[in-house]
């Protein structure tokens, strides 16, 4: 899996592979992006091919242990590279806009409805994916790759 | 010299003369300038001047003074010597001075071109601190380009507004004027 990490992600989980610069943007590349709310790190994290995405608040960064001291945590390699694609950068600010927006009208990140603000933003329609539903373009994929 | 009050171009309507227009924008523009840069000496900012001696545009670039306390941004063409002063600045949108006077903080040099830098100014959605980089750029030694100072964080955020603004841009010019940016800014990133 390659994530695709602004510099403010890269900061927290390190430094891109060097191998990763060769490597051509794809729709299966996840883009992730740190992003400030009330003075909290909050990680947005975004599907490239469907814009799929996933907001998680106030995540603190690893603290003294090394990232294998409790073993390999994910057998599949992960690849941080830098990110690619344009069109998804800018999608990604427009949805980190509308969760700070979701935080402040449910009253500050500690009360955020994270459920509501995901089912808000996997139906979030965007021109540069022909004004379909990130949901729905998830479905389309998991029906091509044969899932009922 | 053109001594000015910035309030008096803040609320100029949309259907004011063309050359008053331009002059709004123009005083807008050195006041976010000055405001952004540093205060208490003469700098070299990245605007050009407006002015057409003899028919043809001002090659020379915006020379700026802000006073550490708050008199006039002094102003002066570095090419052809037109020059003024802008009061009635303070508090306004145009104002960029950080809350409490805390300084920049430091990073790198990223070296733009001229139509960059111009097509970053032209952002709609910057944020205050993107629009201070913005405005805080320099000219290059050459006078062909301007140079950000920004640091990894900045330059993300800056191409973040870039590639958001490009998204939503009807215009095909100057979505492609904000695709060239948006490379240029990449770049200076992977380097």
């Amino acid at each position: 899996m390659i994530v695709r990490a602004t510099a403010r992600t890269r900061a927290l989980v390190g430094r891109p592979d060097p191998e990763a610069i060769a490597l051509a943007a794809s729709g299966d590349d996840w883009y992730a992006n740190v992003i400030w709310i009330e003075g909290r790190k909050c990680l947005l994290v975004t599907h490239a091919d469907t814009l799929f995405s996933v907001f998680a608040p106030d995540v603190r960064a690893w603290q003294g242990l090394p990232a294998d001291a409790l073993g390999v945590l994910d057998p599949g390699r992960t690849i941080i590279a830098k990110t690619a694609d344009r069109k998804v950068l800018g999608c990604m600010n427009d949805l980190a806009f509308t969760c700070e927006r979701a935080a402040a009208d449910d009253g500050g990140l500690a009360y955020l409805d994270v459920d509501r603000l995901h089912h808000h933003l996997h139906r979030n329609l965007n021109s540069t994916r022909g004004y379909l539903p990130a949901i729905d373009l998830a479905h389309d994929r998991a029906r091509r790759a044969g899932h009922p | 010299m053109f001594v000015s009050d910035l309030r008096h171009f803040l609320d100029v309507p949309d259907d004011a003369p063309g050359p008053t227009l331009a002059m709004a924008s123009q005083l807008c523009s050195l006041v976010r300038a000055a405001t952004a840069g540093p205060a208490g000496k003469s700098w070299v900012s990245a605007l050009g001047c407006r002015r057409r001696p003899d028919h043809r545009p001002c090659t020379g670039r915006m020379v700026l003074f802000r006073p550490e306390v708050g008199t006039p941004i002094e102003w002066r063409c570095d090419a052809c010597g037109d020059e003024g002063v802008i009061s009635g600045w303070e508090g306004s949108y145009a104002d960029l001075r950080r809350p409490g006077g805390r300084p920049r903080q430091g990073g790198r040099e990223v070296p733009v071109p001229d139509h960059v830098a111009a097509a970053l100014r032209d952002l709609r959605l910057l944020d205050t601190d993107a629009e201070r980089v913005v405005y805080a750029a320099r000219a290059d030694r050459s006078g062909q380009g301007a140079i950000l100072e920004l640091d990894d964080e900045g330059l993300d955020e800056l191409a973040g507004f870039v590639a958001a603004e490009a998204n939503h841009e009807p215009d095909r010019r100057r979505q492609k004027r904000l695709d060239e940016a948006f490379n240029v800014l990449s770049d200076a990133g992977t380097a």
